[in-house]
């Protein structure tokens, strides 16, 4: 499979008044063609300024630098504004964490969803009209004639959301990028978005970056993980691979705090203790190392070096040296 | 829609009512009248007597207001007693020429308030932001006594490109227009600039921006149409305000307009024009202030009218 996306050494920091904040420094991953990745991390670790990053669509306070952003053969670092933009929403789609406010209340759906399909591909008010109704029976929305006179305003939050992935795929993006999709939705609703996401992705074999804080919505969705801690990439590999041989301790922590359905009702989650770092002023060695319960010496003075498992799997942990310990991953 | 805009008359008549009461008995509590010896004192007294009982001043004033009603629920506002013609013809005489002048600066105002907040908005600390606050804070500070002072010093007596008075050609609308909406546009653009900052910061507009809207449309169309919300509220007090015309600005530049008369009146106590201005004034702000919801509810869905 090819590369759709490959982003090399991407570092992005904003400029505010007390100085610089660090949010993503100097990472590097790649999509495939019709392939889904998942980002996880908690807030503040940098895993939606990256997509946004890529994206070009930061406030001009953020200082973006990447080495490379290839996206479908073509360098986006080198793109204009105007070149940017013209790929926005018609070649990479994207999908925003509150429904309830990404949507702009004044227009109407149809409004709304005929709007990139005009600019991108130049629709008549009818066509437009024509395929914004394929695109809600595509995002599984009951009754969609009605629905396209409506605002915002009048749908559930499940339907917003169905309305934003209707808006992001409006045009058949080779990518989509879904921003904590279905964590402002309740458990039932975020089954059913997963779902049809799912199932667009089957359909249209459209590549999908799943960002989110929760490794469950990932697992039945991606083929590769990758775990972002302090603004870096602290392991990365294939779906199994991060749940059944995970190897840095945070993605041990984010494992063990989520819920079996084992039956055992004495289970206990063990949260993972301390607060992120301050990315203001990251600190010099691992950015988890404070909360580390295997921290070493080293941990604190130098960043890990990425060691590359396998194909893969790689993983930045001073654990990974020969000379380290070895240690076992306490089970939740 | 119907519904409600019966309901806001009906309260409208009930806002009217009061407006009435409290104004007629109020002016009447005031010592002294339009014919008491105070204040024509080459009259002989007897005189002034015979004449304020030939407008029924002579008796108490709960039947003097019941006469008052039961005229004005004939549409007759009464004679005026200091000035010749009745109510009714002073208020559709001298209207016009406030309602042109005021029209004239709310549109202006609008015209330069709007653009001025929103560059304000995109270039958010630069010159022009800057530009702005300051003239926005002139412009809410300066009264608009000193203001049409200075401005008829300048362009009239000093430059001589502007007449002083009269509204006689379109030379004469300029300092009046400008003097009106100093006040309008600086607070117009103030309240855009804020509401369009905060607007910028939405999900909806950086959703507008991952469609691949250009800058231009996502500023014009998304953020403003949200920004002006709250300037379309403003627009009824504001239009009210204007259309019925100033004092200060119609007595500095000699306009014949309904402002002037209204202070004139005040000051001559004469009652019939006080009450007939008030009225006029009273309706105006009602109905303006109910345009202006309407147009909101048209502009916002979220805005239900129905509701109360």
């Amino acid at each position: 499979m090819s590369k759709l996306l490959e982003v090399k050494n991407l570092t992005t920091s904003f400029r505010i008044g007390v100085g610089l904040v660090q949010a993503v420094r100097g990472i590097s991953f790649h999509v495939d063609e019709g392939e889904s990745i998942g980002i996880v991390g908690e807030s503040g670790s940098g895993k939606s300024v990256t997509m946004l990053s890529v994206m070009g669509l930061l406030p001009d306070y953020a200082d973006i630098k990447a080495d490379s952003i290839l996206f479908n053969g073509r360098e986006m670092t080198a793109m204009n504004e105007k070149e940017l933009r013209a790929m926005h929403g018609s070649e990479i789609g994207m999908i925003f964490q509150d429904p309830m406010t990404s949507l702009n209340p004044l227009f109407t759906v149809e409004q709304q969803l005929t709007e990139s399909l005009k600019i991108h591909q130049g629709l008549k008010k009818q066509e437009a009209r024509a395929r914004a109704l394929e695109l809600l029976k595509l995002a599984e929305i009951p009754n969609p004639e009605a629905r396209l006179k409506q605002y915002p305003h009048e749908l559930s939050g499940g339907m917003r959301q169905r309305v934003m992935i209707a808006i992001a795929i409006a045009c058949s993006p080779k990518m989509v990028i879904a921003d904590e999709p279905t964590t402002a939705l309740d458990v039932t609703i975020q089954a059913q978005i997963l779902d049809l996401l799912n199932h667009l992705k089957q359909e249209m074999k459209t590549s999908i970056i799943m960002i989110t804080h929760d490794l469950g919505v990932i697992a039945s969705m991606c083929s590769r993980i990758q775990v972002m801690y302090g603004g870096t990439i602290c392991e990365q590999g294939t779906a199994r691979e991060i749940f059944y041989d995970p190897k840095h301790p945070y993605t041990w922590g984010l494992l063990n705090s989520i819920p079996k359905l084992t039956g055992d009702t004495n289970e206990k989650l063990i949260p993972i203790r301390g607060t992120p770092p301050d990315m203001l002023m990251p600190p010099k060695g691992c950015p988890f190392a404070p909360r580390c319960q295997y921290c070493m010496p080293v941990c604190r003075e130098y960043m890990p070096p990425r060691t590359v498992l396998g194909d893969t799997h790689a993983v930045a942990c001073h654990l990974m040296h020969p000379k380290a310990p070895k240690v076992l991953r306490r089970e939740g | 829609m119907l519904k409600y805009i019966i309901k806001r008359l009906l309260a409208g008549v009930l806002t009217m009512v009061v407006l009435i009461t409290v104004t007629f008995f109020m002016m009447h509590a005031m010592p002294g009248g339009p014919f008491s010896p105070s204040e024509e004192k080459n009259v002989p007294i007897e005189v002034l007597e015979r004449i304020a009982a030939s407008y029924g001043l002579d008796q108490p004033v709960w039947k003097q207001y019941l006469n008052y009603w039961g005229n004005l629920l004939h549409g007759d506002l009464g004679v005026s007693y200091k000035t010749v013609g009745t109510v009714n013809e002073k208020i559709s005489g001298h209207f016009p020429a406030s309602a042109r002048v005021g029209g004239l600066a709310v549109i202006f105002s609008l015209l330069v308030g709007i653009p001025m907040g929103l560059l304000a908005a995109i270039y958010r600390g630069k010159v022009a932001d800057f530009t702005t606050l300051a003239l926005a804070t002139i412009g809410i500070s300066v009264p608009v006594f000193v203001l049409s002072l200075l401005l008829s010093y300048l362009f009239s007596s000093k430059l001589n490109w502007l007449p002083t008075y009269g509204l006689d050609s379109w030379l004469c609308y300029i300092l009046p227009v400008l003097c009106l909406s100093f006040n309008p546009i600086a607070y117009i653009a103030r309240q855009t600039r804020s509401s369009m900052l905060e607007a910028l910061e939405q999900d909806y507009v950086r959703t507008a921006r991952a469609k691949g809207v250009s800058e231009l449309m996502v500023v014009c169309k998304h953020a403003l149409k949200n920004a002006l919300t709250p300037v379309i509220t403003y627009l009824g007090p504001l239009v009210a305000g204007l259309l019925t015309g100033s004092f200060i600005v119609e007595s500095r530049f000699a306009i014949p307009g309904l402002g002037y008369y209204f202070v004139r009146s005040i000051s001559d106590r004469d009652y019939t024009m006080i009450m007939g201005i008030v009225i006029f004034f009273g309706l105006f702000v009602v109905i303006c202030n109910l345009i202006s919801d309407i147009l909101l509810a048209i502009v916002d869905p979220r805005v239900k009218l129905t509701n109360d």
